[in-house]
């Protein structure tokens, strides 16, 4: 079926045992599921049953990549992590960029299951089918960039170089919201991949290999990289310029920024302009950043050379700077860099990291925490050392990081008086766009497979300026708006390509079939939408069997007060707004009003087999 | 005659040289009128390249004869989305 795209294997590592195995991927799981995202929830769809607990070691980490993953094409670098995360409990899927997803075909698989835990603190060497461990109690303690370094040092040199994996401290200490850093500074951000690692006792990877994934069309891929970076060169222009950081002033203009812990959606333009994107470019910009095979190379690393925070130096996107800046009330830009590293250092998602330290400076606003219990700490908005210091407490669990540190969900069970504050849906918190201003937002974050989430729930911001059948405050018309987009991202993140340069490929809703049948000399065009809805509908089937429901596809009470100033004063989603929303989201995807995925449903997208195999 | 500003946000400030600009419309000028003016500026209005947002709301989301008012604003930025979401709108199949 497949000239091309597919290496056909995955390697399965168990710690436990140290014992690695590898076993086939049927080319009829590739054609219904496609790769990384998709393949990645039907393993675990298989293997992570409801009862197994994120840091049990039934816990597994699924690594998958997709088709173009590694392909001599543009920014081919995505691949999946899948896995029961800690933030939420529950299925968390997360993709990074990277050299780890291209390296780990070259060593000759699509897929990297690691399972069981090691006895003692180890990191594993991936060389083609060769598996190795690094037993050292010294790994513990370093940051994910100090053991990437460690590791480096201690493999063979080699033509092709090694790609990494490593963890930090917040992940040894289990802190819900940890994450796997990739190489030199991507990551698997959200849900807590780190705490599932470390629960494993591994610190890091290496991996590296001599094949090549076979391609159906080699010419015809040349030409197409020619002409995506072409297309690249004017189409994304303004995202290598200034990245995604312009969002800032955009999000903030349309009243949508989250401001003191959400609880306004916007600021004055001269005191947030302190973090714009322009501030960034003029005062602190050091050089671009391109990921794998990338020509839009939309990073911006930013140094901070004088005052406080000199020193520090970090790649500050859009949502880390509107989580770690103005939620936290801080409109300064060297504050934000030196947050954001410290994040990076830690091994901490700045997005969860930013929203819980704006919790509880909102606490303090509050009078319903004090000083005493936060180790002497008084945390207050705008104040940009507190943050940098409770973001260290919350790595250490010290003071009230040590509930910080569960994530919204451990928090509210370890203080209910405090749900009021977090703003989440399904224990992720919000990504930085406030769903009032933009309701599509809010439907998008309520029915994300992995809760809050601006990438799996999907991005709606631009097509509720641009729909002309509703507005961004209307309700109809916004289940039809995320299905799409939903199912859209779906295929996207199993093809192992950023979605950054999507548009150069014409992976749109009616994508075109040339990219793929010159990899994989299959048209998978026309089955793309229907194999993203397959993934969103199997995804919503392993929610359900963990317990999910209507009610969980919610909003956080804050989402129910109106926003009280700036563009978008006035304005909120009712509970009667979210369940109209609701009712429609559940129709056009065929569940029923609880949410269950419905028979005709299932067996339409040919689910009804798969489902049978757990 | 109407003074209507037009603010140019994100990378669109360099491209066009300004943080704002005024356009004078007649008295009797409509919503349907803005996109010729805005275009004569030199933005890029085809393939979705740039947003057009009036009041908050996307230009295409007001009646073309709806008139302008003295205090009617616009904002103009290009297509951008946060960390690795989609940076251009999904586009419908008909049904």
């Amino acid at each position: 079926m497949f000239q091309g795209g597919y290496m056909g294997k995955l390697l399965r590592v168990n710690l436990s045992t140290r014992q690695s195995f590898i076993e086939t991927i049927e080319p009829e799981e590739f054609r219904l599921f496609l790769g990384a995202r998709g393949l990645g929830a039907l393993w675990y769809w298989r293997e992570i049953g409801p009862e197994i607990k994120p840091l049990d070691a039934e816990n597994k980490l699924f690594f998958f990549t997709g088709p173009m993953t590694g392909m001599p094409l543009v920014s081919t670098t995505k691949f999946e992590l899948t896995t029961k995360g800690p933030e939420t409990g529950r299925y968390l899927c997360s993709n990074s960029s990277g050299n780890f997803g291209p390296r780990l075909r070259e060593a000759g698989f699509d897929g990297l299951i690691i399972e069981g835990v090691s006895e003692r603190w180890t990191a594993i060497v991936i060389e083609n089918d060769a598996v190795q461990f690094v037993d050292d109690e010294g790994w513990q303690g370093l940051s994910p960039m100090q053991a990437r370094g460690k590791l480096l040092s201690q493999v063979p040199e080699r033509k092709t170089k090694w790609a990494t994996m490593s963890i930090g401290p917040a992940a040894e200490n289990r802190v819900a919201f940890s994450s796997i850093f990739v190489d030199d500074g991507r990551a698997f951000g959200r849900g807590g991949g780190g705490a599932v690692m470390a629960s494993k006792k591994v610190k890091a990877f290496a991996v590296r290999g001599d094949q090549q994934v076979p391609v159906a069309d080699a010419n015809k891929c040349k030409e197409i990289a020619n002409n995506a970076r072409t297309d690249l060169k004017t189409s994304r222009a303004k995202h290598r310029q200034l990245g995604t950081a312009q969002l800032v002033e955009i999000i903030n203009e349309l009243g949508c920024m989250p401001t003191r812990n959400f609880q306004t959606s916007w600021d004055a333009p001269d005191k947030v302009q302190g973090v714009y994107a322009q501030t960034l470019r003029d005062k602190y910009y050091v050089r671009n950043y391109a990921c794998y095979r990338c020509s839009v190379a939309c990073g911006q690393v930013g140094a901070v050379k004088e005052g406080e925070f000199a020193g520090a130096t970090a790649r500050p996107e859009y949502e880390s700077i509107g989580l770690l800046g103005p939620s936290c009330g801080i409109t300064d830009m060297a504050a934000v860099i030196a947050a954001n590293e410290l994040c990076d250092n830690l091994g901490m998602d700045t997005m969860t990291a930013g929203n819980l330290v704006a919790m509880v400076m909102e606490l303090f606003e509050r009078e319903l925490v004090t000083a005493k219990e936060n180790e002497g700490l008084e945390v207050r908005f705008g104040d940009s050392r507190a943050l940098l210091e409770m973001l260290k407490l919350i790595a250490q669990r010290r003071g009230l990081g040590a509930i910080v540190a569960d994530g919204a969900k451990g928090i509210i069970q370890a203080r209910p008086e405090w749900k009021p504050f977090i703003l989440h849906s399904k224990g992720m918190t919000f990504a930085a766009y406030d769903p009032r201003g933009f309701h599509g937002m809010g439907l998008a974050y309520a029915t994300s497979a992995r809760g809050a989430c601006h990438n799996v729930g999907g991005y709606t911001v631009s097509e509720e300026l641009l729909g002309t059948k509703y507005d961004r405050y209307a309700v109809e018309g916004k289940g039809k708006l995320v299905k799409t987009v939903q199912d859209n991202r779906a295929y996207i993140d199993s093809l192992g390509l950023c979605t950054v340069v999507r548009s150069a490929y014409k992976f749109s809703t009616s994508p075109t079939p040339e990219t793929l049948l010159a990899i994989t000399g299959y048209d998978f065009a026309p089955h793309l939408m229907t194999i993203g809805e397959r993934i969103s509908n199997l995804e919503r089937m392993i929610l359900v069997r963990e317990g999910v429901r209507r009610s969980d596809d919610d909003l956080p009470p804050r989402m129910k007060e109106a926003i009280p100033d700036g563009p978008t004063a006035g304005h909120l989603i009712s509970d009667q707004m979210l369940s109209v929303m609701l009712d429609e989201y559940y129709a056009v995807r065929g569940w029923d009003d609880q949410g269950m995925p419905r028979t005709e449903t299932l067996e339409k997208l040919e689910l009804t087999r798969v489902l049978e195999t757990a | 005659m109407i003074a209507i500003t037009v603010k140019f946000l994100g990378g669109l400030r360099q491209e066009m040289g300004t943080a704002q600009t005024s356009l004078s419309m007649p008295d009797d000028a409509t919503v349907g009128d803005l996109e010729p003016r805005l275009r004569a500026l030199g933005l890029d209005l085809d393939s979705e390249k740039n947003i057009v947002v009036l009041n908050n709301r996307g230009l295409g989301q007001w009646q073309p004869n709806r008139p302008l008012a003295a205090d009617d604003a616009v904002i103009v930025f290009p297509h951008i989305a946060g960390g690795s979401g989609t940076s251009r709108p999904v586009r419908f199949p008909e049904t």
